[in-house]
């Protein structure tokens, strides 16, 4: 049965006629869901729960989307799988949703990286074309001092599927949390992510890219929340739209008091290529401590003058400087991606080649 | 003579001079009401009639007035923005006429208690020295309006509105009256449909450019009461008016509200220039509304300095309907102990090739709650549109919040939207540089927070930014320790 929600409610509204302050959605979610690739790296624990665990280290952790949307994995009595790991792992742990039919599920995993662990997760959602309806996923995080996890999720969907993400979790003292979202298509794709940096030093990085055409549609609510003294976090947005693609992008960096040496910084550009696109940016910053660094910075609509008139000094047409600069916008991300497999699928995906390593290279420099 | 005594004098003037600049009883002085006339305390049909019998409103505006009393009552509290739970609307007189007959002309006319208020708040100084014409509200009714004779001249009409509607200006004001700010707008723009008493009158002719400003002051002296001036001007195609609003109220224990209503239309390759200080006193609860249109190739230039109330909702809006309209919102929110300033400002890019430039400065101290909150919205038929926002936020200290939340939604691919925002406190090495120089500390915190609220202070006539800087030092005053 359809159920209406209000999902990715921002944690402080504004003006109503907006439309900004949550988004209104009938949801139909009737089965547990599960994943049709999955790879382990050989040393990570794995566990279960009906449901996300109601009490210990998952419990009362942050929603993006919206802390209500949990129930639907208990209604579906889905298996959650738990995956721990407190060293290093080289390989990443991979899954692969890929979509057809009709389609009606929820998927929830739990990660969690010990005391100078490390783990990297992709996750890779597809649809076939004519596959149609509505499925979550939904992630809960915890990482523990000095620990590091980066979470990649990849959304390649079709029109007619509705996808829901929400990343929610914990980073201890000197703990990373990375989250890498990369979204295309003309799909439907609503993410949400609130990320709590409460040991003190612990950072966040997020990067968000995306490359919406036809009627596709993107609908974000990003929430760092900064408990711990001298904590950090970097929000990026970049991506493009095209046709009358529409994309709302809630940004929030929240200063709590006693966060002092604490800073936050956000920055989404987005590039418009044609009518009939609409965009949606409230960027908000949070500030109940007096000894922090905050700024967000958004830049909108067409390329820079000076930019076009310098490409075109050098003979390209102002079609393929946009073309161009579309996808530069999108490989600065997937350059980001540390799993070489996972670029280099997408990569192909995207239809151009990529030096493997370049990635590699880059996140060094990170 | 001794170093002691030396040093004691030198800190004697210094303290002595440090006062006389600051000294807030200019804002906070009170007499006792002896008003004319008042209605009960709440909001009914029948208050709302005695106001519109009170004032002889023509049949159209008494029939308005219902009628937003109506959407009022249907209309929802807002769901956002500060608590605003003590205003109880059963316990606000919302029409207080005061004890003179009629709007007077000349000062000698007005009442000694009212005179001596306006007086002490230096307004007939200012008329005098720098100003083409002044209106002056005591609470519901202007006592003293008059514009220059050289103003006038040049075809300025500069009145009071209720004088305006009942004059052959009637069927100007009803074509312009509330339809940028319909009652359906919010709640309180339909208390002020309702309840609507005195405020000002404006209209400059085509091609005339008034050179020196006009100024209406709006005072609250009755306790527990509401202020709703209306302030209407039209300024026709390519002419030019610098507008001042200032207004102020003594500290009463009970809550005061104020819910005025701006409306401001540009005409075409017009100018205005609309310049505010806000000092209302700290049990007011401000939510002013304040819009304007501008028509092709017309600039809005709004300058606006929010230092009083308790509580204040006020985002002024410029609605860019003609080819090349630009808008310019020039912005600083000091929210001191006891204060949530709620404060932006709103852009609607209609027309082509329109342009909007934000620049907003807030500070937040001794617990003090300020928010910058704005939405730009660039249309499918701005083609050609740019945008800047720019806002600025200081924390003094850590039991005081800042807040941004500004929104923006571009609907067409041919626009250059930007936005960039920070938040941070005051650098210690620019303390340490200063006191370095011979500067107490907290006179080095007061010359930051001045320099860092300039974006308004330079935007000022020179008396206003000096007003603009004492009230900062006011406020900065015992922020050590």
């Amino acid at each position: 049965m359809q159920k209406e929600r209000i999902i990715n409610r921002i944690p402080s509204p504004t003006f109503r006629w907006l439309k900004l302050n949550g988004t209104k959605i009938r949801l139909d979610i009737a089965s547990a869901g599960s994943y049709t690739g999955l790879e382990l790296p050989s040393s990570i624990r794995e566990s279960e729960s009906i449901g996300f665990p109601e009490d210990g280290a998952f419990a009362d952790l942050p929603s993006g989307l919206g802390r209500e949307l949990g129930d639907i994995l208990s209604v579906t009595d889905a298996k959650v799988p738990i995956y721990e790991t407190d060293q290093e792992l080289e390989d990443p742990l991979r899954l692969s949703f890929h979509y057809k039919g009709v389609v009606s599920e929820a998927y929830g995993a739990c990660l969690s990286v010990g005391a100078g662990g490390s783990l990297v997760a992709v996750c890779d959602f597809t649809s076939e074309e004519g596959a149609a309806g509505s499925a979550a996923a939904l992630t809960r995080y915890r990482v523990e001092a000095g620990g590091s996890l980066t979470l990649v999720q990849i959304c390649r969907l079709s029109q007619g599927m509705t996808l829901l993400s929400d990343v929610g979790g914990v980073c201890a003292e000197d703990g990373t949390f990375r989250l890498i979202q990369l979204v295309f298509g003309d799909g439907e794709v609503f993410l949400g992510a609130a990320l709590r940096l409460l040991g003190k030093r612990a950072h966040l990085h997020t990067d968000l890219g995306y490359l919406l055409s036809g009627k596709g549609r993107l609908d974000i609510n990003y929430v760092a929340e900064h408990l711990g003294k001298k904590t950090s976090c970097e929000i990026n947005a970049s991506g493009v739209l095209r046709d009358t693609a529409s994309k709302l992008f809630r940004g929030t960096i929240d200063f709590r008091k006693g966060c002092a040496g604490a800073v936050g910084k956000e920055n989404e550009e987005v590039l418009l290529l044609d009518e009939g696109v609409r965009n949606q940016t409230i960027p908000v910053i949070l500030c109940a401590e007096e000894d922090v660094d905050g700024s967000h910075g958004a830049s909108i609509g067409k390329l820079p003058e000076d930019l076009l008139f310098y490409l075109s000094s050098r003979g390209i047409d102002p079609a393929a400087i946009y073309e161009m600069m579309a996808k530069a916008r999108i490989r600065a991300i997937t350059n980001r991606i540390p799993d070489q497999k996972a670029r280099q699928d997408l990569e192909s995906w995207l239809g151009s080649g990529l030096d493997p390593d370049e990635g590699d290279a880059r996140m060094v420099q990170v | 003579m001794d170093s002691n005594m030396d040093n004691n004098m030198e800190n004697n003037r210094k303290e002595k001079t440090v006062v006389a600049d600051i000294d807030r009883s200019i804002y906070d002085f009170r007499y006792s009401e002896e008003d004319a006339y008042k209605v009960d305390e709440g909001l009914t049909p029948q208050i709302v009639r005695q106001i519109s019998e009170e004032k002889g409103d023509p049949d159209w505006m008494r029939d308005f007035r219902l009628k937003s009393l109506e959407i009022y009552n249907q209309t929802e509290m807002v769901d956002w923005g500060p608590e605003i739970d003590g205003l109880d609307m059963d316990h606000i007189v919302t029409y207080v006429r005061p004890n003179t007959e009629r709007m007077k002309t000349d000062w000698a006319e007005v009442p000694e208690d009212i005179k001596d208020t306006f007086e002490r708040l230096g307004i007939p100084k200012a008329e005098r020295e720098s100003l083409a014409g002044v209106g002056a509200q005591y609470d519901s009714e202007l006592v003293y309006h008059n514009v220059k004779d050289e103003v006038a001249a040049q075809g300025v009409i500069y009145t009071d509105l209720e004088s305006a509607l009942h004059s052959e200006h009637e069927a100007m004001i009803r074509d312009h009256f509330m339809k940028l700010v319909p009652p359906t707008d919010h709640k309180f723009a339909a208390l002020h449909g309702a309840v609507w008493s005195g405020g000002s009158f404006v209209y400059v002719p085509p091609g005339v450019s008034v050179e020196i400003p006009l100024q209406s002051y709006f005072r609250l002296n009755a306790a527990g009461a509401g202020q709703f001036e209306h302030t209407l001007i039209i300024v026709d195609e390519g002419a030019y008016l610098h507008f001042i609003e200032g207004c102020s109220a003594p500290k009463y224990n009970v809550a005061n509200l104020h819910a005025g209503c701006v409306e401001l239309y540009v005409g075409k390759n017009a100018s205005l220039r609309y310049s505010t200080i806000e000092n209302w006193s700290k049990n007011m609860y401000n939510l002013n509304t304040k819009r304007a249109r501008v028509e092709e190739g017309g600039k809005m230039e709004w300058v606006s300095g929010s230092f009083g109330s308790h509580v204040s909702y006020l985002y002024p809006m410029s609605v860019l309907a003609g080819e090349g309209a630009r808008c310019e919102f020039s912005g600083v929110t000091f929210a001191g102990a006891g204060q949530n300033l709620d404060t932006g400002t709103k852009v609607l890019h209609a027309a082509p090739n329109t342009s909007s430039y934000v620049n907003t400065r807030s500070i937040s101290k001794g617990g003090g709650i300020s928010t910058f909150r704005s939405s730009v919205v660039i249309t499918e038929k701005a083609k050609g549109s740019k945008s800047a926002v720019s806002c600025e936020s200081l924390m003094v200290d850590d039991i005081s919040r800042s807040d941004t939340i500004p929104a923006m939604d571009v609907r067409t691919p041919d626009a250059d939207v930007g936005h960039e925002a920070r938040i941070g406190r005051i650098s210690d090495d620019t303390v340490f540089y200063l006191m370095s120089r011979g500067l107490s500390e907290e006179d080095a915190r007061a010359l930051i927070v001045s320099g860092f609220a300039d974006n308004v202070g330079k935007e000022l006539p020179l008396e206003y930014a000096v007003e603009m800087n004492n009230l900062i030092r006011l406020e900065m005053k015992g922020s050590i320790g």
